[in-house]
């Protein structure tokens, strides 16, 4: 027995996984059916133990064959209707077909396990429905008579009825056990064992007569005949007991019942339907258990010429049939040969029987068909190509490389689909764990399963399981809430999670969707915050699609106590990594309270994949197409326009959004020069020597651009690994080996932003700016500015409002006195600042006309000198205030597509001409204005209180203004009841404005006095905190007619309160 | 390896002190045959010793047996291991011999 091949312990175990994927399932189908048993159903699974249980016993696996043997006979009485398959029972087989698949996956161990438990609960729930009836059969006896027989076969009735209802073949065997046995170096416990272990032996009988007595010398011919029963087939059964099959008779084939079930049911076992008169074609993968392997069918749904099969069969069968052939034309082909079309895993090749049983792939006859006509049309091919070489005929030549290049696309979409696999496949596990996870956890749960012929690339199958499993688990575990929650808000007290798979423009979209509680954006983004792993300004200017996108951040999902508080989250950040790796993108649908959809989107494979070739030096890379957003050539001349230096990063101006730009010598290492100076990208914008290439290149989230020296063109690559050593260079994918036999690198767009320092934050970033941006543009009003030129690449801007006058001066005209720049100007000396003495620009090149813009400051004039051109510019741009913040600058914003620096001119002045500027706008001043209610302003940034101070200006109001809110205090005492309002900022030097707020409020003289916050924060804790603190509007900077509104209706409330 | 017999009047019990096979039956079927000679009617295998009984085994103890019905006397086996007491059974042997536990 041990020297049987490998390769059908591999079938069998390929054929035991087989059964059992269908099982669990099929298992809940009939806990839902109750009493009401589908009879075909319980027979296909009771076909199922039945068959692991006869093909454990041939290997010997006893455990496996014991509790397969138990887990039937509890399916024998469900069969029989003895046992309810209540969900307790269920349950018991669940476990036990469980535990069948450990011991199946780890088989070698199998016969150490200690099972007792699981036998015990199964012959519980056997003894516990055992009627009393049953026993009688056991005493009847039933007389079998065959016509060459010597004496009749007794035979239990028990036994033979059983044997029945398995679907048994019943045998008569005639086994000499001088030749057959002796003969062959084997003993009779050797051929009894066999027997045993794939069937039972209803009765035996040794013909005495043979034996001869002590006197006789020694018989040359002992013949023992069984009287067999089981499912093993009778090509099988010749292996098994290895006898001449004229000695093997089929006195019973099962039931016709089998035909009509295999014919309703996709996997079924039963391939004991073949009479003994038909020769199978047992193959390579002649198989103990009865289950139809593909060899089996293959002979029946192709019409081929059964000789020919037999002709082939593999060494295992050892004595064809001297029978009738072949019924290649009757309708026995089996409807599973065409539905189970295209591929199923089975197991193993011969050497590697331990693994996950996913080294072979069932393939459909007629696509190994196509491919056989494909290889034969690829010998031609290369015969007509080398006789061509071989006569120098060029036409010929290309004629036969173009018949290969046809062929080989051919044989590629061949050899793909025979990769593809259902998603069924996939989809199959998620009853079990959705109807085990509900229970668990107390919910009521309908799985819908759409989509299930979808198919997909093996790899992709198998890589998306994780990600998958983990979805669904969430969706039932935190995506769907208790029945109770449901009914509170009039939802039906079943939840339903629906997995669906479908193919949309060349990808698979894969949907995991919940009508559970949705995913709160704010919950999410306040666990992430408070992990900090985003800053409050960026929380509050994501979008609730960002937010909810935050569950897939590493630091997010790990912890515990935030998935408690999110909903959702453990893992997913691995879930996401494991998509990254299968090229797929996910996305998050949410409505509170509606439900949740995660969606999948995966290419259909990852073996062969259309790339762009680009290259740097001598080196050339591809990039896989899926990656590529666009291809951008700047020329020369636009190099200046399109490409931003931003600090010591490149941006590229692409159709109003700015996306990082890194090159891709320098990212690899590939040049040296560059990479030791990284300020490089501006030298070569200044030389302008040649066109800039850029390719687009989207890493998940985000855009960036990579800069390559050549554009090739793009190829379908076929996708090497990496060797193990370099597995850890995240910069690649892979590798392929090109037309010329070169090997080229595929780039990992996402490994590459990561070694660039892009992190999807950071592209996420960018997208919320835009998103704000937009937003902005929206509700803002357009604003004039006075824009600039201070250096040769630096655009500035100022607020209109501000300027007093511009003025166009001759470089001589500056003076200097005492190391500060002055300039006589009507009569007086006027300051003189330039962007460079504050340390927030260049230097001016002196070269250029200058201009001086004269500002009003404090009750005095300073001017700043600057570069033609001027202009003014009505713009609605938002103004960054993050990036490009420094002293003197207050951000910058994008104005006629070029990134303009929006200057802070008091900050400006303080920095060039320290304590120049300190006396602020006063409130004697402000007070000198006359009519309007009086408006208090504490803002500390000038920028945004010059705004501010405009805004509310423009609505008719006087404004005294302060820098923080202890000068606001102080103005408030000396102006006392005269404000009728006070705006505040949050976040200010010296004293807050929450404690401003607090102040006013405590203070009988002001209480009354209504406060608007505007800040940049705007986390709900903040709000809320300044509503307790008596902050009667809070608001979001710079939004003029919000603004407006707000003042007017609270001096309207207060008005009417007085 | 010696097989011994010990006689008890017409019962006798035959040590076979190994394996009943093909290399050990040439050997005990003259034993076997001397013992019911000489007049044994109740003839006990002691299988103590043997760990195998092949095709050559079955059929001296086939022979035995039907020797021994001519005559009217019975066959018994004892000390059979687990291994042979089950090819036993699923030969049904158990039908024409006695496997007794001692």
């Amino acid at each position: 027995m041990h020297e049987r091949d490998d390769a059908l312990l591999g079938e069998f175990l390929a054929e035991c996984r087989e059964h059992l994927a269908d099982i669990e399932n099929d298992l809940l189908t009939i806990e839902e059916g109750g009493a009401d048993i589908d009879e075909q159903l319980v027979n296909k699974v009771f076909r199922a133990a039945h068959s692991i249980k006869g093909g454990a016993g041939f290997f010997n696996l006893v455990k496996i064959q014991e509790l397969g043997h138990r887990t039937e006979n509890v399916l024998d009485m469900v069969r029989s209707r003895e046992m309810i398959p209540a969900p307790e029972v269920v349950n018991i087989l669940l476990l036990a077909f469980d535990r069948l698949r450990e011991m199946i996956n780890r088989h070698q161990e199998s016969n150490g396990e200690d099972i007792s438990e699981i036998m015990v609960a199964l012959s519980g729930l056997a003894s516990s429905f055992l009627p009393p009836e049953e026993k009688a059969s056991i005493s009847q006896e039933v007389v079998i008579a065959a016509p060459d027989l010597p004496g009749e076969i007794k035979v239990s009735e028990f036994d033979l009825v059983r044997a029945r209802r398995e679907g048994c073949y019943i045998y008569l065997l005639q086994v000499d056990l001088i030749h057959d046995v002796q003969r062959r170096g084997k003993t009779p416990l050797d051929v009894m064992k066999a027997l045993l272990d794939c069937g039972s032996i209803l009765d035996a009988q040794v013909d005495l007569a043979s034996a001869g007595t002590l006197e006789d010398e020694p018989t040359n011919e002992l013949v023992l005949r069984v009287l067999y029963a089981s499912v093993v087939d009778p090509t099988v059964m010749a292996v098994l007991v290895e006898i001449p099959t004229e000695r093997i008779r089929v006195l019973e084939e099962p039931a016709s019942a089998f035909s009509a079930d295999e014919q309703d049911t996709e996997t079924a076992s039963a391939a004991c339907l073949v009479p003994m008169g038909t020769t199978r074609a047992s193959g390579p993968m002649a198989c103990p258990v009865p289950t139809g392997s593909t060899t089996t069918t293959t002979p029946r749904a192709r019409p081929a010429p059964v000789g020919t099969t037999t002709a082939t069969a593999s060494p295992m069968t050892t004595a064809p049939p001297p029978l009738p052939t072949s019924d290649a034309s009757a309708p026995v082909a089996r409807p599973r040969a065409s539905r189970r079309a295209s591929t199923e895993t089975t197991a193993a090749d011969g050497g590697t029987l331990t693994g996950g049983g996913d080294a072979t792939v069932r393939v459909q006859v007629g696509l190994l068909d196509t491919l056989m006509n494909l290889a034969g049309e690829l010998v031609l091919g290369r015969n007509q190509l080398n006789e061509a070489i071989g006569r120098g005929d060029l036409h010929s030549i290309r004629a036969g490389g173009q018949r290969l290049n046809l062929v080989t696309s051919e044989l590629q979409e061949a050899v793909m689909f025979t990769r593809m696999q259902p998603i069924g496949n996939l989809f199959g596990k998620f009853p079990r764990l959705v109807r085990d996870l509900s229970r668990e956890l107390g919910k009521d749960i309908h799985l819908e399963l759409n989509g299930r012929d979808v198919e997909l690339d093996k790899t992709l199958i198998e890589g998306l399981s994780d990600p998958l499993t983990h979805m669904v688990r969430n969706a039932v575990d935190h995506g769907v809430e208790s029945p109770g929650e449901r009914t509170a808000q009039g939802k039906p007290a079943g939840g339903t999670v629906r997995l669906q798979a479908s193919h949309q423009a060349g990808q698979v979209v894969v949907e995991i969707a919940d009508d559970g509680k949705g995913i709160d954006p704010e919950k999410i983004a306040n666990a992430a915050l408070s992990r900090e792993l985003i800053t409050r300004e960026q929380m509050q200017v994501m979008s609730d699609a960002d937010k909810r996108a935050l569950v897939f951040l590493p630091g997010l999902s790990t912890a515990e106590k935030v998935s408690d508080v999110s909903g959702r989250g453990v893992g997913m950040d691995v879930v996401k990594t494991n998509l990254d790796r299968l090229g797929g993108q996910v996305e998050i649908d949410s409505v509170a309270g509606r439900g949740t959809t995660f969606r999948i989107k995966l290419p259909l494979t990852l073996a062969i994949i259309p790339s762009l070739l680009v290259s740097v030096g001598e080196e050339r890379f591809a990039i896989p197409q899926i990656n590529v957003s666009e291809l951008i050539r700047i020329t020369a001349g636009q190099i200046r326009e399109r490409i931003e230096v931003v600090g010591d990063a490149e941006v590229l101006v692409l159709r109003n959004t700015l996306i990082p730009v890194v090159e891709l010598s320098v990212l690899l290492g590939l040049d040296s020069e560059a990479a030791a100076d990284p300020r490089r990208m501006r030298d070569r914008r200044a030389d302008q020597g040649s066109d800039l290439k850029v390719v687009v290149v989207s890493a998940g989230a985000f855009l960036y651009g990579l800069v390559v020296e050549e554009l090739h063109d793009s190829l379908e690559i076929v996708v090497k690994p990496l060797g193990r050593h370099l597995k850890g260079l995240r910069e690649y994918a892979g590798a392929t080996i090109l037309g010329d036999g070169r090997v080229s690198l595929i780039l990992d767009a996402a490994g590459l932003a990561g070694v660039a320092g892009l992190s999807s934050m950071a592209g996420s970033d960018r997208a919320r700016e835009l998103a704000l941006e937009a937003q902005r543009e929206e509700s803002a009003e357009n604003h004039a500015f006075l824009v600039f030129d201070n250096g040769p690449e630096e655009r500035c801007a100022v607020p209109l409002s501000l300027v007093t006058r511009v003025e166009r001066i001759a470089a001589e005209r500056i003076e200097w006195m005492g190391g500060r720049r002055t300039m006589q100007y009507r009569g007086a000396s006027l300051p003189l600042v330039t962007l460079a003495d504050a340390g927030a620009g260049m230097e001016l090149g002196s070269d250029r006309e200058l201009v001086v813009i004269v500002f009003h400051l404090g009750g005095n004039e300073i001017g700043l000198v600057a570069a033609m051109p001027v202009d003014v510019i009505e713009t609605s741009a938002a103004v960054d205030t993050v990036t490009l913040r420094r002293p003197g600058i207050s951000g910058s914003a994008i104005i006629r597509d070029r990134t303009t620096l929006a200057l802070d001119v008091h900050e400006l002045v303080e920095s060039a001409w320290p304590g120049w500027a300190v006396e602020s706008p006063g409130a004697e001043e402000a007070l000198a204005g006359g009519e309007g209610p009086l408006l208090l302003l504490a803002e500390d940034s000038d920028f945004f209180r010059a705004q501010v101070k405009s805004y509310l200006e423009g609505g008719g109001y006087r404004v005294a203004a302060a820098e923080d809110g202890e000068a606001a205090w102080e103005q408030l005492e000396k102006l006392g009841n005269a404000v009728s309002l006070v705006v505040t900022d949050i976040e200010m030097p010296r004293l807050n404005g929450l404690e401003l707020t607090r102040r006013i409020r405590a203070d009988l003289r002001f209480a009354a006095i209504p406060v608007i916050a505007l800040s940049s924060l705007a986390g709900e804790d903040d709000v809320s905190r300044a509503r307790e603190l008596g902050v009667d509007v809070y608001q979001v900077k710079i939004d003029r007619e919000h603004l407006l509104e707000s003042v007017r209706s609270l001096l309207g409330e207060a008005a009417l309160a007085a | 390896m010696e097989s011994t017999v010990t006689r008890d009047g017409t019962k006798a019990v035959l040590q076979a002190g190994g394996d009943i096979v093909s290399t050990t039956v040439p050997g005990l079927r003259p034993v076997l045959r001397d013992l019911l000679q000489e007049g044994v009617r109740e003839l006990v295998l002691d299988l103590g010793e043997a760990r195998m009984v092949d095709s050559s085994g079955i059929g001296l103890l086939m022979a035995a047996h039907n020797s021994l019905e001519k005559v009217g006397g019975t066959l018994t086996v004892v000390h059979a291991s687990p291994e042979i007491r089950e090819l036993f059974t699923a030969m049904r042997l158990n039908q024409h011999l006695t496997v007794a536990d001692d």
